[in-house]
């Protein structure tokens, strides 16, 4: 029985209350936070996997991307279009537009950019026996400013008669007769023209005026080919868009952002393309037209080495942490606006060559800490 | 969270707060009671007839923990009265994970006694007939599943997550057992007990390997080699691609007698084990004792179903090559990835026999009767459960007076644990001997208390353990006294 006794008595002795819980006070507060890590995205892409040849995009026999875009009848010149009761007669050009298509993607750009080697050909027929002299105006625009293509006058082959009836050729227009390099890396939205033709007769003096004009019709169309030979030194393309990280305040099931304490992207790319990349992302108050906070991405791809032409001999290998801090998350709300700016620079800010068996491969790791609220 | 579930989480991990390992009522050992020779069959009461009727003569109900107690989970914060989880912000989750080990394992058992009876026959032997009903769970949590949830997957960058000690059986017997000791010799006596047993349902997890390797750049390897075997009425439905649907309790077969008897006779899934146990008296106060005791195994054949599953599966992100060449979208990406991952672990059902073994335990003990009634014990209690190895080690004083009375009270250390102290009291009124033990009292207590709850829990308890009941005991052997002259005379 003292045995018994004893374990009472212990019990007792030692048995007490430690604390006492009051659980009408306990805290709805269940959270975890646990920092998950995972290769998120990878991708090894040859040039020509992203950018497939079409109408707009030849890759030479060199595989040197080249962008090619047409004008067809920019010319179409009859007899009856040109004057009258001279030797020298003249026929006017319409006027007329030809658009790049790639406003969208320049309005966005700022810097310098230098094509090098574009070339503007004027594809013609010409069944005029007499000698035609082209006077070809363009020029190009953006925004306020504007560039000449100064293009002296020129003249077209001519059909040897009677052998031949028509003539079909080109002429070159590039950077050894035009300012075309400057006007191409305006670069223009659009690109207007118009002209004139004048055609010198060879008839005999004393025929009849109306006779001395030969017979004979002449078209004509343009074609733009810029091959991607470049020269870019902080050539920024900023694109600003609505602030999609803001939420609804009044939402309370999904996850916001300021219940993330760090995101973080590691970006390892090795990169063929001559061409560096950063990124900066700011949060942007338009009202106060103030920038909240900015996250920046110095090289997230450095370019690769290039060789005396401008092409790529090899890659390079960046890695890159972007970092989005509490701090960031929590100035979400008070921007509106999410500005991207893109600074391209190409190899030592010389002039490189885009080839389409250029390659690049990257992965992505995503680094995530959130807060998860179990209640 | 609602005052219901807030009292039922409560309620959880105050059951799961308990947490010794290898419990087995060693304060039972050194007592006089029918029930000891469930750990060594040859250990014998001083009755010579004993009637275990069914239900009320035995239940035991352990369940322990390794890892957590209530004042691990729940915490009051230090300037007010508030109370906190281990889930606040304002509480550091390494602390709670400092109390998680490698291998954290949750173990209930519980053992109904439906009929005992033992007797003597001759000078010294004795035969027991026992039927028991057997429920034993245990379930092995690694210790990186913890900090993978709370801490997340960063921390093993460059190493891996090891999940290879995930354990996790459930099952249901019933033991049919027979056993009979005698003394050998004047100063040893040996017990067996053989044991037939029939398997009601089981459920186990067979985990050759299972990880999550992260490497540097943070591509994860996953690898499985596991398996999941059922046995009882459990349905897993499959889609097309062979991968699980549903899995379903199919009570069909409980819904009829004869198919309930079936069931809960467990014909169809037998085993045997057996226990044998020693007891040698080294001199007239020394008593030395050994026991193997569960060594078996069910043999489970009926309602079968095997889930496999033995893959390794590569993420190292989502390749959007296709995506940039404009080939697939990133959706298409996406699914295809998740494709790949449900195509690497295809689980394979079939309906295959397979075994399963009782959790083997190992007993060595020692007593020294300080007086003929009362003696100081140490016991050594060593079980195998699932190749873990589990050892408990357990100092008692013991009074047995006859079958009257007989009281322990136990101190043990187990598992890194070293505040653990048992009790155990029997005593007979007429034929009626009813006990009450339990390995581990709490000795410090925690108030909870809301509007309507005002109760005392252990503070430290991670152990509940507690083997209670009555049997019907008739006789009381008295040990012969030796009247062996101090000096022979011839």
């Amino acid at each position: 029985m003292f045995l018994v006794v004893m374990v009472i008595m212990t019990v007792l002795a030692t048995g007490c209350v430690k604390e006492t819980y009051n659980m009408n006070k306990l805290s709805k507060e269940f959270q975890v936070s646990p920092t998950w890590a995972i290769s998120a995205v990878k991708g090894n892409v040859l040039f020509s996997d992203m950018v497939k040849e079409n109408d707009t995009i030849v890759f030479d026999q060199n595989k040197l991307v080249t962008i090619i875009i047409k004008k067809d009848s920019i010319v179409d010149l009859k007899q009856s279009d040109f004057s009258k009761g001279t030797i020298v007669k003249t026929a006017v050009i319409d006027p007329g537009t030809f658009d790049v298509n790639i406003e969208d993607i320049f309005s966005h750009i700022t810097g310098d950019f230098q094509v090098i080697s574009p070339v503007l050909k004027l594809n013609y027929s010409n069944s005029f026996s007499d000698t035609v002299k082209i006077n070809l105006n363009v020029n190009g625009k953006r925004g306020t400013k504007t560039v000449n293509l100064n293009l002296a006058p020129f003249k077209l082959l001519k059909p040897n008669v009677p052998v031949q009836q028509v003539i079909n050729a080109t002429y070159i227009i590039d950077k050894s007769n035009s300012n075309l390099p400057a006007l191409i890396s305006l670069p223009p939205d659009i690109l207007n023209y118009s002209g004139s033709a004048t055609l010198t007769s060879q008839t005999k003096s004393g025929a009849d005026p109306t006779d001395l004009l030969s017979a004979g019709k002449m078209t004509g169309s343009l074609e733009l080919e810029i091959p991607m030979e470049l020269k870019i030194n902080n050539l920024v393309y900023a694109d600003t868009v609505k602030n999609f990280l803001k939420t609804d305040s009044a939402s309370k099931d999904n996850m916001k952002p300021e219940d993330f304490q760090l995101l973080r992207v590691n970006l390892t790319a090795n990169n063929g393309f001559p061409l560096g990349v950063s990124v900066q992302m700011i949060l942007f108050d338009s009202e106060s037209q103030t920038k909240i906070k900015t996250v920046d991405a110095a090289t997230v791809l450095s370019p690769a080495p290039v060789d005396a032409t401008g092409k790529a001999n090899g890659s390079t290998e960046s890695t890159t942490t972007i970092e989005f801090n509490k701090d960031f998350f929590s100035s979400v709300d008070k921007a509106d606006k999410i500005i991207y700016k893109f600074t391209l620079n190409s190899t030592s800010n010389g002039i490189v060559r885009i080839y389409s068996d250029y390659r690049i491969s990257f992965t992505a790791s995503l680094v995530v800490k959130p807060v998860i609220n179990l209640n | 969270m609602s005052g219901k579930i807030k009292y039922l989480f409560a309620i959880v991990l105050l059951v799961i707060s308990a947490g010794v390992s290898a419990q087995n009522n060693q304060t039972l050992y050194f007592m006089n009671l029918p029930q000891n020779h469930l750990l060594n069959p040859a250990l014998r009461p001083s009755n010579t007839l004993y009637i275990g009727l069914p239900a009320i003569s035995g239940i035991n109900l352990n369940i322990n923990n390794n890892f957590v107690n209530f004042s691990d989970v729940f915490l009051k914060r230090p300037l007010n009265d508030s109370v906190i989880t281990f889930l606040n912000h304002d509480y550091n989750p390494d602390k709670f994970l400092a109390k998680i080990r490698d291998n954290n394992f949750f173990e209930p058992q519980t053992t109904i006694q439906l009929l005992g009876i033992g007797f003597a026959i001759g000078n010294d032997g004795y035969i027991f007939l026992d039927v028991n009903d057997r429920i034993e769970g245990n379930v092995v949590v690694p210790g990186d599943l913890f900090r993978l949830a709370l801490k997340g997957n960063e921390q093993f960058t460059g190493s891996k997550i090891d999940l290879s000690s995930l354990r996790g059986s459930m099952r249901y017997y019933r033991e049919f057992g027979i056993g009979f000791s005698k003394n050998i010799t004047e100063k040893l006596r040996l017990g067996i007990r053989g044991k037939l047993l029939f398997g009601i349902a089981d459920a186990s997890i067979v985990n050759h390997s299972l990880g999550i390797s992260v490497g540097n750049d943070y591509t994860h390897t996953f690898d499985a080699n596991m398996e999941v075997n059922f046995s009882g009425p459990v349905k897993v439905y499959t889609d097309s691609k062979n991968n699980i649907d549903s899995i379903k309790v199919d009570d069909n077969k409980l819904k009829t007698s004869s198919g309930a008897k079936d069931f809960f006779m467990g014909k169809g899934n037998m085993g045997v084990g057996i226990d044998i146990g020693a007891t040698y008296d080294l001199n007239e106060r020394i008593t030395l004792s050994a026991s193997f005791t569960d060594l078996g195994f069910i043999r489970w054949k009926t309602d079968v179903t095997n889930l496999k599953a033995n893959n390794q599966f590569v993420f190292s992100g989502l390749n959007v090559s296709d995506v940039i060449d404009g080939s697939k979208t990133f959706d298409e990406v996406g699914q295809d990835m998740l494709d790949s991952l449900k195509n690497a672990f295809v689980v394979t059902n079939t309906a295959k026999p397979y075994t399963t073994y009782l959790p083997f335990g190992f007993a060595v003990g020692g007593s020294y009767n300080v007086t003929p009634r009362i003696s100081v014990g140490l016991l050594s209690y060593t079980r195998i459960i699932e190749k873990q190895l589990r050892e408990a080690l357990t100092l008692s004083a013991n009074l047995n007076i006859g079958n009257l009375f007989s009281t322990s009270i136990s101190y043990t250390a187990e598992n890194h644990r070293y505040d653990n102290l048992g009790a155990g009291v029997s005593f007979r009124a007429g034929v009626a001997q009813f006990y009450l033990i339990s390995d581990r009292i709490p000795v410090a207590f925690n108030r909870i208390k809301d509007d309507k709850l005002n109760i005392l829990i252990p503070d430290t308890w991670n152990t509940i353990n507690l083997r209670l009941g009555m049997n019907l005991v008739f006789g009381n052997r008295q040990k012969e006294k030796s009247d062996r002259p101090m000096v022979l005379v011839e």
